[in-house]
């Protein structure tokens, strides 16, 4: 019945767009935002960024109509030339290679700080890129399913259990809204960039909409609904922990949930369950960074895309451990996350300019 | 009727196909003298005591007929006072001699004024006669006419409907299926007369030659749909058929899942209203079970009655049914990583009081919960397996007597027995017999998964699990739609059941080619 | 396809067999649900002369373990809880100690309580004594914190079931006294002092195994150290400046009759309004409250006019007037420290002007005039249909 294989609608997009954005960033945005506003404004910061983020992931989307069938790894070379497209097409690759293992990374230590202490990381992070694996051989079909699977009860979950948090919410501590002016704001757009990647995989997975016309509804859904979770999160997170207590938590946001506690109800405690809906969010981009570069490999060289996946898995996984310490750990997330706000903001626009002198679009029915 | 058409026509096909294979060498065709026929079928199956052969001569003619039949699959009564009646005593009084010895005539002769039965065929290859012989028809040879006429004479003992015992409702039909296909058949017409309802006759198993019909609704079924299921019902290849089961092992998606991928039931409501929905049924000959596909996973926990009762008390018992599965698969694995990992996400009180219960128990909580979860399985199994009386007794015995002694003797924790009855008692709130077995298998997984990882084994499981579902399609339908892909339509009648008077269209993951349920307003 | 599963299913059977690295069952552990830190200078025990330390600090862990607790039917009045003493010179060393002299290892995740001794916090700073509890991820940061004045272990002895769930439970009355401090748990306490804000917190006295709270101990940022002691009355007029009042009376005396008249408190609204002139900064605090006549030992018949209200109005008002002028005085005048939230209303009002005030704010804020302004509404009397009979 399923006849047009390996076609995603436009909710799917957007669901796809959002479930890749939020991931690591969330549980540290309000840390390295306040850290630089140093003011209870970040969230204005998350919210400008954001905006920006959408306005050029906009252009990027024009950049994929012009060759709707066609992924970015296939029409860059179009625009660009042979040699120059395949090295930003490897560039592409390593940068959601680098940021799939740095999501197994942070996970890895969440559950090592708050589940499993004793456990070795090998043993949390091989089932879990088992599990990737097992997903991703199947396509990009019961990719998206499972991503809008696990959308709606996210939702469900962080609203009830942000919303718990109101009872150590303290009003004063997100007053006075721009009480320094607006130039910290400005300043703390800059390390939300971590938080805010996710719109690059439309690059290459805009090939597989049905309705490529709709893509910037998609994508401004797509970017909306976890730019809604960023400002919640930080707002309350904020309003709990205050501008000097943010600072000094490792995972702000884990913290806030454990401010609190409800006796009487079946549940006392309820960072588990903001855990376990983080952990399902980190594996839909862990998912989606794997088979976006595996499916990278598989169009440059033109073969199948299963060996890629097998051959990538083990790979993220010595990749993921590589980092040292926390600190290593959290500058490769600064460093993905400019190297990600680059292929949204950069790429595309100077993609987009250079397309349209050459004259390059895509011919239907060549 | 378009039905009994497409019925024909197929079943010629079909025929002929099954026919080429067995005895093929043996295959001989009818020739006029009644003596060489009759040995040719005795050869075949005269050695049976149960197979009868009957001569006598037309009227006072000297013509020499013969009927042969099964005892026992035959309406005697039938054969009796229609056939033999009229061909010895009747006869004679009216026709003469002299009509009966023109040859040409007498085959269209006998077949129009002479038997008066319903059901006549005519038959020209002994491979077919011997094969409605034993499926109860009766076999009339006459000299000197080289085919044999089959009379439908098919009669013997079946179940009378009665209501079915694995779907019981409350309020609903009290019919269900028996092992009869007339008689299914029949129900589902009487359900649904409408001329759009079809039904295509399959043989299924060689050797068994089990009538199988597949029925849809002209016009509403999606003919992608249908030819999927024509294509994997003619791939079955089994020399028996003896339950619906084996239909379903043949045509089902994936062989290595655990869920069921095709619904079986006793209910022909149900059936019917499948086969509305734009879904297939399949029926076969000689079991009380029906297959429904495609289904769905919500459909697994559905239950006919949530459309009998009032939308609000069916959604709220909708509602519960997912959280009973849910228990069913998760309550047990949760309890152990709280135990053994995360004993601070316990309330403190209960905390307290769970340490105090456990205090002396001399397994961890994921071998005590293993060892208590398989005893209540063989429990379930020893009681389902007895006589009820008995099976009753055992439950009771098992459950209350033996978890009441293991308790005392400090082998389990009372609270591990408090898990498991509820996870036993809403595994079977799952209407789906076999989706029920499903969730209880997957608990075991899930129970391993917690003991391993803790609570991010159990997170770990969910997710192999939603990956699973993901990935499984019944007959080209996501297995977990319309959750996924979403189908905000298919959304009123999925967790919650919305008001008949606004499901005015049929489930669109369906892709029906008649959308609207209702006349008026679209 | 077959060979990756085969590969899995060795992956699988080797965690099992090597697995459950966390799986350790609730009853093999300690859980502690208090905590008490004291200062000691007690003598080196035999037991631990195998190392070198200097003993600071002992600590008290509450523990509930099912081997203390056993079932009831052994009957008898044993203890459900056991207190576990140690003492060294760091937390952390104090925790390991205990492990090499018990069988089940203490465990977190439910400290519901930890006490302060008042000499500890005096001597050490606060920061450094609850990071270790702040950062092991096992002490939740809802753990109430309290000061004891004296010996903190000993509020962990009082004659109850479990003492540490009783202070818990006596925190939870603080909708019927207006004496009580919110509480502060430890999840703000850190943000506090990460802050370099002052701040209050409810202590405790115990005497003859029975405690009572009494008081709040203040806490000053820069130092993170004990400073001083607020009293019962005092912490009422602090709790009326910042409004966390959720319930509890006060008593006032008719100006006519000098007859008592108890007020129940069922709201109460305040606003600090910053003013900021130059460099000259004044406060404007506006109380507004509700409640009801509970008890009145004056005459009963004249008790329902409105002129008696306006009485006992104006009764009720002074004594709230006098308890914040009470508290503000101690404040600005003995401790010098602004800890009822001034700071946060200029921060907010002025954001720009507060970077410069931030600085020396405790001195400003103690030579800054502060206007108090009370409004007391009695909505009820009780006692219903007597008024007629009345005036």
């Amino acid at each position: 019945m399923m006849k047009q294989k390996d076609r995603i609608t436009t909710t799917q997009m957007a669901i796809y767009v959002s479930t890749h954005m939020t991931a690591l960033g969330i549980l540290t945005l309000p840390r390295v935002v306040t850290a630089t506003t140093q003011t209870p404004d970040g969230w204005i910061s998350v919210l400008l960024s954001g905006l920006v983020i959408n306005l050029f992931a906009i252009v990027l989307v024009k950049l994929c109509q012009r060759f709707p069938q066609e992924s970015f790894y296939q029409y860059n070379p179009k625009i660009i030339g042979k040699w120059f497209g395949i090295l930003l097409s490897f560039s592409l690759i390593t940068y959601f290679i680098l940021l799939g293992s740095f999501e197994i990374r942070g996970m890895a230590e969440v559950t090592h700080l708050y589940l499993l202490p004793r456990t070795p990381f090998m043993a949390t992070i091989i089932p879990f890129i088992c599990l990737g694996v097992y997903l991703t051989v199947g396509g990009i079909n019961p990719l998206v399913r499972l991503f809008e699977v696990l959308f709606t009860p996210s939702i469900l979950i962080f609203i009830i259990v942000i919303l718990l948090s109101l009872k150590t919410f303290e009003p004063n501590n997100i007053r006075p809204v721009l009480g320094q002016g607006i130039l910290p704001v400005i300043k703390g757009m800059q390390p939300t960039a971590l938080a805010l990647t996710g719109p690059e995989t439309m690059l290459v997975v805009f090939s597989f909409m049905k309705e490529p016309q709709k893509g910037i509804k998609a994508i401004t859904l797509g970017i909306a609904t976890p730019l809604f979770f960023y400002i919640m999160t930080t707002i309350f997170t904020l309003g709990s922990l205050g501008v000097a207590g943010v600072q000094t938590k490792t995972w702000p946001v884990l913290s806030l949930f454990r401010q609190f506690e409800y006796t009487g109800i079946i549940f006392e405690r309820f960072e588990t369950f903001m855990l376990a809906i983080w952990i399902l969010q980190i594996f839909t981009t862990f998912v989606t960074c794997l088979y976006v570069s595996a499916l990278g490999f598989s169009q440059i060289f033109k073969k199948e895309i299963k060996p890629f996946i097998f051959g990538l898995a083990p790979f993220m996984y010595v990749i993921s451990l590589s980092p040292k310490n926390i600190n290593d750990f959290f500058h490769l997330g600064d460093f993905l996350g400019y190297v990600g706000i680059a292929f949204i903001i950069v790429v595309p626009s100077i993609m987009i300019i250079i397309a349209m002198l050459r004259g390059k679009k895509h011919v239907p029915a060549s | 009727m378009k039905g009994s058409q497409k019925n024909s026509t197929n079943k010629g096909e079909n025929t002929n196909k099954t026919e080429e294979k067995p005895q093929q060498a043996k295959s001989q065709h009818v020739t006029d003298d009644i003596h060489t026929n009759i040995e040719q079928i005795k050869q075949n199956i005269g050695h049976n005591t149960d197979v009868i052969f009957r001569s006598f001569q037309l009227g006072t003619t000297k013509l020499k007929a013969a009927i042969v039949y099964v005892d026992g699959l035959v309406d005697k009564d039938l054969i009796q006072d229609q056939i033999l009646k009229s061909m010895i005593y009747d006869l004679s009084s009216i026709y003469s001699e002299e009509q009966l010895s023109d040859h040409d005539h007498l085959k269209d002769w006998v077949n129009n004024n002479v038997i008066s039965v319903s059901d006549v065929k005519e038959e020209k290859s002994f491979d077919n006669v011997i094969t409605s012989i034993l499926t109860g028809s009766t076999a009339l040879l006459i000299d000197n006419i080289n085919t044999i006429f089959i009379l439908g004479t098919t009669s013997y003992k079946t179940r009378s409907i009665e209501e079915p015992i694995t779907e019981s409702l409350v309020r609903g039909p009290r019919e269900g299926f028996n092992e009869s296909l007339a008689d299914n058949r029949a129900l589902l017409r009487r359900g649904l007369p409408d001329p759009a309802l079809t039904m295509l006759e399959y043989e299924m198993g060689v050797r068994s030659k089990k009538k199988l019909l597949l029925v849809y609704m002209e016009g509403i079924t999606n003919p992608d749909l249908l030819m999927i299921v024509k294509k994997r019902l003619e791939k079955f290849d089994l020399d028996l058929a003896l339950e619906s089961g084996y239909i379903e092992q043949f045509i089902q998606d994936d062989h290595f899942s655990l869920f069921p991928q095709v619904q079986s039931t006793e209910r022909p409501d149900r059936v019917i209203a499948a086969l509305t929905e734009g879904r297939v049924a399949i029926l076969l000959d000689g079991t009380p079970f029906a297959l429904i596909a495609p289904v769905t996973f919500s459909m697994m926990l559905q239950s006919p009655e949530d459309y009998y009762e009032r939308w609000i008390p069916g959604s709220l018992i909708r509602l519960l049914r997912y959280f009973a599965a849910f228990i069913t698969v998760f309550v047990p694995s949760i309890y152990v990583s709280f135990i053994s990992f995360h004993q601070g996400l316990i309330p403190t009180k209960l905390a307290i009081s769970i340490a105090a219960t456990r205090e002396g128990v001399p397994f961890p909580s994921l071998i005590e919960a293993l060892l208590m979860e398989t005893a209540i399985e063989v429990l379930r199994e020893a009681g389902l397996r007895l006589p009820r009386p008995v099976g009753q007794t055992v439950g009771l015995v098992g459950g209350l007597v033996v978890g009441e002694a293991a308790v005392k003797a400090g082998i389990v924790s009372p609270i591990m027995v408090i898990i498991v009855a509820i996870t036993a008692i809403s595994s079977f709130a799952i209407p789906q017999y076999s989706a029920g077995i499903a969730l209880r298998m997957l608990r075991f997984g899930a129970m391993i998964c917690a003991g391993i990882w803790g609570l991010y084994g159990v997170i770990l499981f969910f997710l192999l699990l939603a990956i699973h579902m993901c990935k499984l399609k019944s007959f080209g339908v996501p297995y977990i739609s319309p959750a996924a892909p979403y189908r905000l339509r298919d959304w009123k009648d999925f967790i919650f059941r919305f008001p008949l008077l606004i499901m005015k269209k049929r489930p669109q993951m369906m892709r029906t080619l008649d959308d609207k349920r209702q006349k008026g307003n679209s | 396809m077959f060979q990756l599963l085969k590969i899995f299913l060795v992956c699988c059977s080797l965690f099992i067999i090597s697995g459950c690295w966390d799986s350790k069952d609730i009853e093999e552990l300690a859980m502690e649900v208090g905590a008490a830190l004291d200062k000691t200078n007690a003598p080196i025990s035999s037991l631990d002369q195998g190392y070198r330390k200097k003993n600071i600090i002992k600590m008290t862990l509450q523990n509930i373990s099912p081997k203390s607790s056993p079932q009831s039917d052994k009957g008898g009045q044993q203890q459900k809880y056991e207190n576990v003493t140690g003492s060294g010179d760091s937390i952390l060393e104090i925790f390991r100690e205990i492990s090499l002299k018990k069988d089940v290892p203490p465990y977190g995740a439910h400290l519901k309580i930890l006490v302060i001794g008042e000499k500890l916090v005096k001597e050490k700073n606060l920061q450094i004594l609850l990071a270790l509890f702040d950062r092991t991820f096992e002490v939740r940061d809802s753990c109430i914190i309290l000061i004891a004045k004296g010996s903190a272990a000993q509020t962990l002895k009082l004659a109850t079931d479990v003492p540490a769930f009783t202070l818990v439970g006596i925190e939870k009355n603080r909708y019927r006294s207006v004496k009580m401090l919110p509480a502060i748990r430890l999840g703000k306490v850190m943000s506090n002092m990460a802050d370099h804000a002052n701040f209050i917190i409810q202590s405790t006295s115990t005497k003859k195994r029975k405690v009572k709270f009494n008081g709040g101990a203040i806490i000053k940022g820069n130092t993170n150290r004990l400073i001083g002691f607020l009293n019962e009355d005092e912490v009422a007029g602090l709790n009326f400046i910042t409004g966390e009042i959720k319930g509890g009376i006060i008593t006032g005396r008719d100006p006519k009759t000098h007859g008592l008249i108890s007020y129940e408190i069922s709201s109460v609204k305040s606003k600090i309004i910053p003013h900021l002139d130059g460099e000259h900064i004044s406060f404007d605090v506006n109380i507004e409250s509700e409640g009801r006549l509970n008890e009145e030992h004056v005459h009963a018949g004249n008790a329902f006019a409105n002129k008696f209200l306006k009485r006992a109005e104006m009764a009720i008002k002074k004594e709230v007037e006098h308890l914040v002028h009470q508290s503000l005085n101690k404040l600005q005048k003995k401790y010098q420290i602004d800890v009822a939230g001034f700071n946060e209303q200029m921060r907010i009002q002025f954001p720009k002007e507060w970077l410069q005030l931030e600085k020396d704010w405790d001195k400003r804020f103690s030579q800054a005039p502060i206007k108090s302004h009370v409004s007391i509404t009695i909505r009820d009397y009780m006692i219903k249909g007597k008024k007629e009979i009345s005036d």
